[in-house]
């Protein structure tokens, strides 16, 4: 393989090494599912997609308690589903684990985003902001706490059957 | 062809070339194949409607797509273009550069549609800094400085906006809080360049920029830059430093001729000098004016008579500036209409007088040389 050809591919193989790692990151994670709460923004590059953040305020967090006068810098934190708390220290009998971090009393994870259809944003926003909806997110979480979106999860269904459930007669 | 013609015709009346040459010249030119014959035409139409037509099909049909099917594809598709690429290189070194362009934005591309398989989260920067670690390899791959141009603005740019690159900036204008540094700084990188002939898709955009911040910080007023307004001593000693080693650099080692090193001394002189003084307005404005001067000055020493004139008009700019900050209320009036049309033809006069001297000092300076 001459130097044309090699410096051509560096790129292929980087991006392939950085599927593949998320890949089995993904594929080896633990799934759980967890509230959330959304809208519809857009992002130039990637398209249309919920905007999704997981609603902890349901669960028991020491970011508020244990963060003292310097809320606004970043601590490090995990949310256990184990024991269904957001924890500074992460206990050993924590399997499963989402890292983050608290600011300001809150804890923030790095789920931010679910891309979907062009089409069926507006609805889905809709649905998503109805809490009569019960609005989850499945989650695969690898092992050093990072959590990859998969469905979201509409009255206990994934949204697509949700919607063909849901389906005005009119349309 | 009829402009042909008549630069042909201007070309025998002033004795450049001779009639039958210049018969000779339009006939090769109307016998040259076009790329726009009909032929090339129909066949770009009908490619182009092909290629559009599938964008469309696959745009429609997008959420349809499996997202193992999109990866795949993404990944058959860069193969694909590198594979091309590699085997177009030495025959087709036009098309070759073209296509390089789109390969670094397919990786872009293909950035984005990982991200939103994977419904990532990720901050811009972090996607430009992750394109710029991709393309870097292909920058040595071109022979265009227009392609190292866009690598190294959305480089820094991505850089400068990533936590680390704000940590740098905050630390940098902690300890050189002034724009005249910003401007030495800039100069000195340019300087340091100017004689590397070697990787020019790396040095040509960094020296270019490096010479368009150096007069940019040079444009507007400023009041922090003297060494009296420092609480600290690390940045004035850290720039007279900087300044010193500069000045050793280009005194013993910098590849360049004995008056090109006497103006560039002088430059670094100035600034030192421009530093050192109490910090006013008009100061600032007529040392600024100075510099400015002075590079005009330098781009003649270096036998750069185009970029001296476009440093002399520079110059003029920002004389213009300093004057409508000092009489912008004249401006609504005819009078100050009037003044200011009287000050840019002064400049002007200034600006031809001043090329005229330069030419004849340069033109004696080239026969005592000799």
């Amino acid at each position: 393989m001459n130097k044309t050809k090699i410096l051509l591919f560096i790129p292929v193989i980087i991006l392939l090494g950085w599927v593949v790692s998320i890949q089995t990151a993904v594929s080896t994670g633990t799934t759980i599912v967890l509230p959330v709460r959304g809208f519809d923004p857009r992002d130039i590059f990637a398209g249309r997609y919920l905007a999704v953040s997981v609603d902890y305020g349901a669960f028991e967090s020491e970011c508020a308690v244990k963060q003292g006068k310097e809320r606004w810098k970043k601590t490090e934190a995990f949310f256990c589903p184990d024991i269904q708390k957001i924890v500074l220290n992460k206990p050993a009998e924590c399997a499963v684990f989402i890292k983050g971090y608290c600011r300001y009393g809150r804890f923030n994870d790095n789920v931010s985003r679910f891309y979907i259809p062009e089409k069926l944003s507006r609805p889905l926003e809709q649905a998503v902001r109805n809490p009569e909806n019960k609005p989850q997110l499945r989650l695969r979480v690898s092992r050093n706490g990072r959590a990859y979106p998969q469905d979201l999860i509409l009255s206990d269904l994934p949204f697509e059957q949700w919607l063909e459930k849901n389906k005005s007669p009119s349309k | 062809m009829r402009t042909l013609s008549h630069k042909t015709a201007d070309w025998v009346k002033n004795g450049l070339i001779s009639e039958p040459q210049a018969q000779g010249i339009i006939a090769f030119e109307k016998n040259r194949k076009s790329i726009f014959s009909l032929f090339s035409v129909i066949l770009f139409l009908g490619f182009f409607s092909v290629v559009i037509g599938i964008i469309a099909v696959v745009s429609s049909n997008w959420f349809l797509i499996s997202n193992e099917m999109k990866i795949a594809g993404l990944f058959v598709f860069l193969i694909g273009a590198a594979l091309v690429l590699a085997h177009v290189r030495e025959k087709h070194p036009v098309g070759f550069e073209g296509g390089l362009f789109f390969y670094m934005l397919l990786l872009f591309a293909a950035i984005g549609l990982v991200g939103q398989v994977y419904h990532l989260k990720s901050d811009t920067y972090k996607a430009f800094l992750f394109w710029s670690a991709l393309a870097f390899p292909l920058l040595f791959l071109t022979r265009k400085v227009f392609q190292g141009f866009i690598w190294e603005i959305i480089f820094i740019a991505a850089f400068s906006c990533s936590p680390w690159g704000k940590e740098f900036w905050e630390f940098f204008f902690e300890t050189f809080s002034s724009l005249l540094m910003l401007s030495f700084f800039a100069m000195v990188l340019f300087f340091v360049l100017l004689r590397f002939k070697t990787a020019p898709v790396f040095i040509v955009p960094l020296r270019t920029m490096a010479a368009y911040f150096t007069l940019f910080c040079l444009m507007f007023d400023e009041y922090d830059y003297s060494f009296f307004v420092y609480d600290t001593v690390s940045g004035p000693i850290l720039f007279l430093m900087i300044a010193a080693g500069f000045a050793a650099y280009v005194w013993k080692y910098a590849p360049f001729g004995r008056s090109e090193k006497q103006a560039v001394l002088g430059i670094t002189g100035l600034y030192v000098l421009f530093y050192l003084c109490p910090a006013f307005k008009s100061v600032n404005y007529f040392f600024q004016l100075i510099i400015l001067i002075g590079f005009v000055f330098t781009a003649y020493r270096f036998g750069s008579e185009k970029m001296a004139r476009l440093l002399a008009v520079v110059t003029a700019f920002r004389m213009l500036i300093a004057f409508f900050s000092l009489f912008g209320t004249l401006l609504y009036t005819g009078v100050g209409l009037i003044v200011s049309g009287l000050v840019i033809l002064g400049i002007a006069y200034a600006c031809w007088k001043t090329e005229s001297y330069l030419k004849l000092n340069t033109a004696g300076k080239g026969k005592s040389d000799e």
